[in-house]
């Protein structure tokens, strides 16, 4: 109930011409914005130097692009003859047990470290399927029948295997990787007929693979370094029965730094039951939400999907609460509304979307430790979130026109000191633009269909 | 809500429906000639928008003066067809379903009372039994759709399973003792490992709710007030969790996780279990697997019989503008002949009850090869519940799956599930 009271605070009793921030009404502290490197790097990491470093700079750069803070590598389960799109398998360092060839994944490293060189600080390596020599049916896709695919006496052997990859990461290659996810949306009925990597693992085995690689991090000394990420549910709905494995399990559930969720499929309906389970059974537990992306068929750069973003987005961090969000593939070269990027594979073309920018009206901005403030408008087309920083220096709103109208509308409740502003906008007219700079207006115009945040600082 | 409070309420809102110049008991006036074609909003996949043609088609035939135009809406229908009606566009006839009263609460459907007894529609004989779906489309005293498709919920038994454990079919006549009995029998274990459950079910409300209709209880009263943790709804809720938890003859949300593919419905077309309670729309998808030998049966009950139904109805848009042709419509769609090509296009079960109960239906080789006890379907009609549909009905499931998973999980009993819920619910029909 909580949770929906909360969502009601969304739409408070107020004048279509006002927003309220509440900075008293403290919510999640933000742990940051990113997106996953799957598949597309390993690709466009060996691009020319121009669009591989451009693509890098608009996902990555906080001056020029929408200033992501955390990257997500994928550890390929190892290419497959049997997923016919090269973009939907990735190479494994593994050449066999304890023997890695380092050299492998070279384009994927390139994308990573430039991302680290543009602002990248965080960093996920995510795994999809365990190596096919792990797996029962010898295969990445999954096992016949689509159940757990990982052999049962290859648990450690997999544990082992991360952290090797990891550690290599961490100190070879100077990648501060600080978590490791082993299991990506383990309901799904992953089996031979999938085209992508995936392993399907029920609750319990979902809790002894986490097991087992605390118990690898432990063994490895990587334990104060490298925390579990686990377990990327396929969406929200019905994840009770894993999370309460997970966090009733006392060796395993004190040592689990949040809970990795997928908005796919996901409506308001959806979260707020697993918000409230948590409330009730384990309070106090954090929620990342590690992928998402519009599942509908063709492209689209515009507003439309933005908005769709934007709105997911708002949903996650006032609804559910998340402290950190994380974008499915950052570019995509389908005809697809994946992607925030899309590329041409024919002529290497790169192409901007509005849902990169309307993701950069959360993540250049609302940066890694600022805390979530009560915020509400009174106008039904617009919502709204806010945030303050860590000194309190500074206080962002995000608001989203979703009306075919433009919106004027006051704010009230901002905190006293603020004399400085600037209002950032991503509509059909503007990517991420500054539309508006200097001291405090009296009032704000939110143009239709848009995303805008304002930025007030002391 | 005191009585006296609710009769307030009642006098309230059909003051307010009546202010709003529709919704609650309009007056069967005349509606001008038809001057442009009557929309007809409806979903489904492909063969949908083909049946009801067909049947406007036969329409046509007989009423060329009242044109209807179908308008197909496939994904996202009641978004769809919400936006088009606050847009202010002509809809005329929509089909609903469970959220037949959230059209309803918000006046955008209108009262058919006077219409159906202008027309003389006597919808006991039209549904059968108790009425089928005609109570849970009643809100407050007025019917706000014609049921048009659907049937109810019924028992998918293996049949090869039943034989070799020497025990008789599932029958109406069965109380949870003989259910009971007889999915103990059936489950085969191999030491902690079922094998093969005897039952599966799960969180999907009609399952548990037949449950707590066939042990005499109920989610709302008549009065529509919340009344989830009743002692009846509380005994049969623990029966239902016992059934997974205590006797071990049903699959746990976890079992159910460990399958890879899980779900009653998987679980039962692998031969790993040997029953599950599911709509009519199973039989076709179960015919095309040729070892399995199975059959439906109606279902049964404890204090008494109970089964949901599923389906849609018909509802009239308040603006439209032709409010007397489109029960016309609405009419001969759910009328014998109106609703025969659902049979013949095998499209579904209708709600008409003389069709349902017709060797057309019987005889239409739903499922194949195989010979199907369809009657089973007609034979729940008087063992149907009216659904607990309300202006609220989305709410209300969002704070029973909501706060009954504990209980789904086995980690509450039902007793302290349901007294979570009942302030939940009270608060929400406050």
């Amino acid at each position: 109930m909580l949770s929906f009271l909360a969502a009601c605070m969304n739409k408070p009793n107020l004048p279509a011409d006002e927003i309220i921030i509440n900075p008293d009404e403290k919510h999640q502290t933000i742990e940051g914005f990113g997106a996953s490197a799957a598949w597309w790097a390993q690709d466009v990491g060996g691009w020319e130097d121009e669009k591989r470093s451009r693509i890098v700079e608009l996902l990555y750069n906080r001056e020029t692009g929408i200033g992501l803070t955390i990257y997500r590598y994928n550890i390929g389960g190892g290419l497959a003859d049997n997923i016919q799109d090269p973009w939907r398998t990735a190479e494994t360092f593994e050449v066999s047990p304890g023997v890695y060839d380092w050299s492998r994944d070279a384009n994927a490293m390139w994308v990573m470290k430039a991302a680290q060189a543009q602002g990248a600080e965080m960093f996920v390596a995510f795994v999809n399927s365990p190596p096919a020599r792990m797996t029962v049916s010898g295969l990445t896709t999954g096992e016949k029948d689509g159940k757990s695919n990982l052999k049962p006496e290859m648990y450690d052997e997999f544990a082992q295997y991360m952290v090797d990859v990891v550690r290599h990461l961490r100190e070879e290659e100077g990648i501060p990787i600080s978590y490791i996810s082993p299991i990506n949306e383990p309901q799904w009925d992953w089996n031979y007929t999938k085209g992508q990597e995936g392993c399907h693992y029920g609750p319990q085995e979902v809790l002894e693979v986490t097991r087992a690689l605390l118990h690898a991090l432990d063994k490895n000394g990587l334990s104060d370094d490298v925390q579990v990420s686990v377990f990327e549910s396929g969406e929200w709905k019905k994840s009770q029965v894993y999370i309460d494995k997970l966090l009733k399990d006392p060796e395993v559930a004190p040592r689990l730094p949040h809970l990795a969720i997928h908005s796919y499929w996901s409506k308001a309906e959806d979260k707020t039951p697993i918000v409230n389970f948590l409330e009730r059974n384990f309070p106090g537990t954090k929620i990342w939400q590690t992928e998402w992306t519009e599942m509908k068929e063709g492209r689209d750069t515009g507003m439309e999907t933005a908005l769709t973003l934007a709105n997911t987005v708002q949903e996650d961090l006032t609804l559910g609460g998340v402290t950190s969000w994380q974008y499915w593939i950052a570019v995509s070269r389908y005809f697809y509304r994946d992607g925030l990027i899309y590329v041409n594979l024919s002529d290497r073309a790169v192409i901007e979307t509005k849902r990169l920018w309307a993701l950069g009206n959360f993540s250049r901005y609302v940066r890694p430790g600022y805390v979530r403030i009560g915020a509400g408008a009174g106008a039904a087309d617009i919502t709204v979130s806010a945030y303050q920083s860590p000194d309190n220096a500074e206080v962002v709103v995000v608001v989203i026109n979703n009306g075919k109208k433009p919106v004027t509308a006051k704010l009230n409740g901002l905190p006293a000191g603020m004399t400085q502003f600037g209002q950032y906008e991503t509509s059909g007219a503007e990517s991420l633009g500054e539309v508006l700079k200097g001291s405090i207006p009296p009032g704000f115009t939110f143009p239709p269909e848009s995303v805008t945040t304002l930025v007030f600082s002391k | 809500m005191k009585l006296y409070k609710l009769l307030i309420a009642l006098v309230v809102f059909s003051l307010l429906l009546s202010a709003c110049g529709g919704g609650g008991a309009p007056a069967a006036t005349e509606s001008p000639k038809v001057t442009e074609p009557l929309v007809m909003t409806v979903w489904g996949s492909q063969l949908d928008p083909e049946v009801y043609q067909a049947r406007l088609d036969l329409f046509k035939a007989k009423n060329p003066e009242i044109p209807v135009e179908l308008l197909y809406i496939p994904s996202d229908y009641s978004q769809k067809v919400q936006t088009m009606m606050a847009g202010g566009e002509s809809l005329c006839i929509i089909q609903v379903a469970e959220d037949v009263h959230g059209y309803s609460g918000k006046g955008q459907i209108i009262g058919l009372n006077d219409y159906v007894s202008k027309a003389g529609v006597d919808l006991a004989k039209r549904y059968g039994g108790t009425g089928g779906l005609v109570g849970a489309y009643t809100w407050q005293g007025q019917l706000y759709a014609m049921p048009d498709r659907g049937g109810a919920l019924v028992m998918y038994y293996n049949k090869d399973m039943f034989d070799k454990a020497g025990l008789a079919y599932p029958s109406k006549d069965w109380t949870w003792k003989e259910f009971l009995d007889a999915a103990e029998k059936l489950t085969v274990r191999n030491g902690d490992t079922v094998e093969v459950y005897g039952f599966a079910a799960g969180d999907w409300w009609p399952w548990w709710m037949s449950f707590i209709y066939m042990n005499g209880g109920a989610i709302l009263d008549a009065n529509g007030k919340p009344v989830a943790n009743s002692p009846e709804a509380i005994e049969a809720m623990q029966f239902y969790q016992d059934l997974v938890y205590k006797y071990k003859v049903a699959p746990s949300p976890e079992d159910y996780a460990n399958m890879g593919q899980g779900g009653p419905d998987p679980v039962f077309a692998q031969g790993k279990a040997a029953m599950s309670m599911t709509g009519f729309w199973a039989v076709n998808s179960l015919s095309e697997i040729k070892e399995l030998n199975w059959d439906i049966a109606p279902l049964f009950g404890n204090k008494k019989n109970a089964t949901v139904l599923f389906g849609s109805g018909l509802a009239i848009a308040k603006g439209c503008k032709y409010p007397e042709q489109a029960f016309k419509v609405i009419d001969f769609l759910t009328g014998a002949e109106g609703s025969m090509p659902i049979v013949t296009m095998k499209q579904d079960a209708p709600a008409n009850f003389e069709v349902l109960s017709s060797d057309a239906f019987l005889n239409a080789g739903w499922a194949g090869d195989k010979k199907i006890n369809l009657k089973a379907l007609a034979d729940s009609a008087d063992i149907a519940f009216s659904l607990p549909l309300s202006p609220k009905w989305n709410e209300m499931q969002t704070v029973l799956g909501d706060n009954l998973a504990e209980l789904f999980l086995g980690t509450k009993d039902a007793k302290t599930s349901l007294d979570i819920t009942q302030p939940l619910l009270e608060d929400l029909f406050k």
